[in-house]
């Protein structure tokens, strides 16, 4: 007995609204892991599939509101709000960079295709280099030089998260690129029994 | 090539990614010091206005952390710390004996062992037999805070 009847396609808003929510969640349940995170892959997505204002509200939105619960409940006290903030400007500004390149290297790529999601992993990997060399940079302005680490101290300490922030996004890309990119193109299943068109219908 | 074929392929190179780094990951990964047999060596804790000093003879924690937690429970005196988890496995002290980091007065607890300014974690920081190490309350100065 077909159990879909089709497939309600979902608005930008709505589209940009879910993305936010699994960024908030995922960020908070994997925060025992460092830099295993869904956030990264999530601007890629919502630069590529929504683009426009849309790519920076929705890692902005993610890290915004995640921030709020890490600062004032694991993190608090330990760093001071300067620090905060000024390390904040760069995580931010780092996942926007990832959201718009997401939507400038996958532009006219958004196809139900293997090949898609391939690419889209692909170019996961780079952009988490360029993000991680960019907060770490961040992260030396404003925790480890005031505590007379040098760059290249920081640096070397960070290839080991690089690569872990690296099998993230491999992990991820996949994953949630699949996901958002059927929900785009095709929208959300509806079930019932069958009388619409569905992705089957259109390869 | 089919559709069917391209997925299998990017299912099996993005196994073999994973796989990959995950091993990458394990060679650059910090080793934790390994369990030696007792030695003998000097813990200075400078804070503001006070010193604490102990002696250990015999201990079996060699670590720079871990010889600060042997004498907090020694001695009596209040230590706090944050614990990073995997992959460092480390820890970050932020306060000894009611002296807390203040970053408004740009004040960290930093460790010396043997004059020389700590270049890792405390609990990555292996303390020898006849090593003095040494916890400091300032502003971070480097080399400096050791002498």
């Amino acid at each position: 007995m077909p159990l879909i009847a089709g497939y309600r396609k979902l608005p930008k808003p709505a589209l940009a609204l879910l993305m936010i929510i699994i960024g908030v969640v995922g960020r908070a349940l994997l925060a025992p892991a460092p830099n295993v995170e869904p956030v990264l892959i999530l601007s890629m997505l919502a630069g590529m599939l929504l683009g426009g204002v849309y790519a920076i509200v929705v890692p902005v939105a993610i890290m915004a509101l995640s921030d709020v619960y890490f600062y004032f409940v694991p993190y608090e006290g330990i760093y001071p709000a300067f620090s905060i903030l000024g390390l904040a400007a760069f995580t931010y500004s780092g996942f926007v960079f990832v959201s718009l390149m997401g939507g400038f290297l996958m532009r006219r790529r958004v196809l139900w295709r293997t090949k898609t999601i391939a690419i889209f992993t692909t170019i996961s990997v780079p952009l988490t280099i360029a993000y991680d060399a960019w907060t770490a940079f961040g992260n030396w302005v404003f925790l480890s030089a005031p505590l007379g680490q040098t760059l290249p101290d920081v640096y070397g300490k960070q290839v080991v998260f690089t690569l872990i922030h690296i099998f993230s996004s491999l992990l991820f890309a996949p994953i949630l690129g699949t996901t958002f990119l059927a929900l785009h193109l095709h929208g959300l299943p509806v079930p019932g029994p069958r009388s619409a068109k569905s992705p089957e219908d259109s390869q | 090539m089919r559709e069917r074929t391209q997925a299998l392929l990017f299912v099996g190179a993005w196994l073999s990614a994973l796989a990959l780094v995950l091993v990458a990951t394990s060679t650059v990964q910090p080793r934790p010091v390994a369990p030696r047999g007792p030695f003998s060596g000097l813990l200075l804790v400078r804070g503001e206005g006070w010193t604490i000093e102990y002696e250990a003879a015999g201990a079996r924690n060699n670590t720079a952390f871990s010889l600060l937690r042997e004498a907090s429970v020694a001695i009596g005196f209040e230590l706090d710390w944050v614990e990073y988890g995997w992959p460092y496995e480390d820890v970050f002290v932020t306060s000894i004996n009611g002296s807390r980091n203040d970053g408004t007065r740009n004040l960290w607890w930093q460790y010396c062992v043997n004059d020389a300014y700590a270049s890792q974690g405390a609990l990555h920081q292996e303390v020898l037999d006849g090593d003095v190490v040494t916890w400091v309350y300032a502003a971070p100065g480097g080399e400096d805070l050791c002498r």
